[in-house]
């Protein structure tokens, strides 16, 4: 439930530590915000020029509004999957409801901001999105730790439904604490004629960070791509999968993952394709780059298949950076350290994710901040 | 001001790997002075620019690099850059994720959100490199928009000592004249002292330059009048020059 009427009525804490993270806080450059810290919805709004395309609250709200969504809830992600989704059934905080009305056409992002704020927090929510039928939206979700509260767990189960000729881009940043637990549990299920973009950002330390959201490409033509762009290091560990099923008539999928790991670090990258069906196609590409020795690295691909009419391929590489191009960028006056920089920067390049152009500036002031610390 | 040549060379013998690819190389070039990399394929031309840039393939087993009077064979790649030396790669690498203006920004000292001067862009512009911007370094790039991109880069980084690893070599006749007129121009401007191999001799019809030296074998062996040393060359073979009554045997002084 949220009292704010304004951004500016939250407490400068937690707009400061939002703004770090790359939140955008500025109404007039979203199409809606919204704001759960700790265990607690502080702010949901949609900016007035959308309040007829789009619906936004906090998902228990919306579960008062609306009882039909009792029954939706729970079927995209299994209430007894592991420990964690267990916990969120048991107990949980809210979360953000969003509906994009049928045909709405979104030309602003949807932001959304949860934050673990106090120290030791644990915060347990669940996020529902219906992207309605024909509609067409971006959404930038940012999850982040204070920076002064080293401690605190995430578990977030999230249930996305994109319907007929639907286009959802779903971006979500995690910027967490070199202490923080961290348990995403997502299902997508996508309709015909329908498209969901899933960018995956992570590019500062956590303490456990585990994850695979599952798509369903249920519908005919149906296409689901999934990109994750991972920094890794400082001591974390990362297990960062991606399942898409092919259940569609002429599915497709395409998972991506570039990863960046050094300094005590441990990544798993798994991406999992499953052909089901009549001319479905899937593609699944991770590529690696270890920065020192002190850094792990496993790349699982898994392609499996029912059906004679399924295309899918994998490509897995990892290396190191090219030595002539470090020696090109020095010859252009810029030192070791400064070519690894541009470099490591130009790898996690997201001008593949198919952003919106506020949303892409976001990322990369992101990327950027990230590449001039390392 | 510095004292001494700009560009002194030494008795450099140079390994790749462990073959030994220069023998006892001498070269000395005042600043302002240009002079022409002759010699056929495999002889060492693209080795002795790369030693001089400090590419650290290119390893030097005796003898030494000066410029302007400071002995550089030690340094890096990056310190040889600062101190105003650069290179026109033949082959320069693809960067997939860095812009070519990213590339031009980080040659002229900006970071990648400021801006080009109105002058710079002017200059992109002459080039018809504007499309390119947003492009990955090279990719996709013909031969002869990658030369573009490379002499540009030098232009932004106004280096003093411009080592040109065949500007010439897979670029239309009307590129190369638009190339050639923009070295020479800058070439004559700034007074940068310049190095240039040329294999197929295309760039001499355009850019002047005092001197020429002829590497074969390893050796190298200098001569006055590029020109007509190339049309001797032409006509007679490379190993003709070792006979020739111009040779200078102790190098250009």
């Amino acid at each position: 439930m949220s009292n704010n009427k304004n951004l500016t009525e939250l407490p400068h804490r937690i707009l400061e530590e939002a703004m770090r993270a790359g939140v955008n806080v500025s109404e007039s450059d979203a199409s809606g915000v919204f704001f759960h810290v700790d265990q607690k919805t502080i702010y949901s709004k949609i900016s007035q020029n959308f309040k007829d395309q789009l619906e936004m609250m906090d998902t228990k709200d919306a579960l008062e509004k609306y009882p039909w969504l009792k029954e939706r809830m729970w079927t995209l992600v299994n209430k007894d999957k592991d420990e964690y989704t267990q916990e969120v059934a048991e107990s949980w905080s809210g979360g953000y409801f969003i509906h994009i009305k049928p045909g709405a056409e979104i030309d602003l992002p949807l932001q959304s901001c949860l934050m673990l704020n106090e120290e030791n927090t644990k915060q347990r929510i669940h996020n529902i999105i219906i992207a309605g039928k024909g509609s067409n939206t971006q959404i930038l979700t940012t999850c982040v730790q204070h920076h002064e509260a080293k401690l605190g767990a995430h578990f977030g189960v999230s249930e996305i439904w994109v319907e007929d000729n639907a286009k959802l881009t779903f971006t979500m940043v995690h910027q967490w604490a070199p202490e923080t637990l961290v348990r995403p549990r997502t299902g997508i299920q996508i309709a015909s004629n329908s498209e969901f973009i899933s960018n995956y950002i992570c590019l500062t330390p956590a303490k456990d960070v585990q994850m695979s959201p599952l798509a369903t490409c249920n519908g005919l033509n149906s296409k689901a791509i999934l990109n994750n762009v991972l920094y890794v290091h400082n001591d974390s560990v990362m297990d960062i999968g991606s399942e898409v099923e092919l259940k569609g008539h002429g599915s497709v999928t395409e998972l991506n993952t570039r990863a960046v790991i050094r300094s005590n670090s441990y990544l798993v990258s798994r991406g999992t394709i499953c052909g089901n069906s009549e001319k479905c196609r899937g593609h699944l590409e991770c590529r690696g780059i270890l920065l020192d020795n002190e850094a792990f690295l496993e790349a699982i691909p898994i392609l499996s298949a029912t059906n004679s009419g399924a295309e899918l391929s994998h490509e897995a590489a990892i290396g190191k950076l090219n030595e002539e191009e470090i020696v090109y960028l020095m010859s252009r006056g810029l030192n070791r350290d400064e070519s690894v920089g541009v470099l490591v920067r130009g790898f996690m390049d997201v001008s593949m994710m198919g952003l919106s152009k506020d949303i892409k500036k976001n990322i990369e002031s992101i990327i950027d901040l990230v590449a001039e610390a390392s | 001001m510095a004292k001494g040549a700009a560009l002194e060379i030494e008795n450099l013998s140079v390994k790749i790997d462990d073959k030994l690819i220069l023998k006892n190389i001498n070269l000395k070039l005042e600043a302002g002075e240009r002079a022409f990399v002759f010699g056929p394929n495999g002889s060492g031309k693209s080795t002795l620019i790369r030693t001089i840039m400090g590419i650290p393939s290119c390893k030097v087993v005796s003898g030494s690099i000066s410029y302007e009077g400071k002995e550089i064979t030690d340094l890096d790649v990056y310190s040889r850059s600062k101190l105003g030396v650069s290179m026109l790669f033949q082959q320069p690498p693809e960067i997939r994720g860095v812009k070519l203006a990213h590339l031009l920004k980080l040659c002229l000292g900006k970071k990648r959100n400021d801006e080009f001067s109105s002058d710079e862009m002017e200059t992109i512009k002459r080039f018809n490199l504007v499309e390119f911007l947003d492009r990955d370094v090279n990719v996709g790039f013909s031969g002869g928009e990658r030369k573009k991109a490379e002499i540009l880069q030098i232009l932004f980084l106004k280096s003093k000592l411009v080592l040109l690893d065949e500007p010439d070599s897979g670029v239309d006749v009307d590129s190369l004249r638009f190339l050639s007129s923009e070295l020479e121009n800058y070439l004559n401007d700034s007074k940068a002292t310049s190095l240039i191999i040329t294999h197929k001799g295309d760039i001499l019809d355009f850019v002047k330059a005092e001197n020429a030296c002829v590497i074969i074998d390893g050796m190298n062996h200098c001569f006055p009048d590029p020109k007509t040393i190339y049309e001797e060359i032409r006509t007679n073979g490379y190993e003709h020059c070792l006979s020739c009554s111009t040779r200078i045997t102790e190098g250009l002084a």
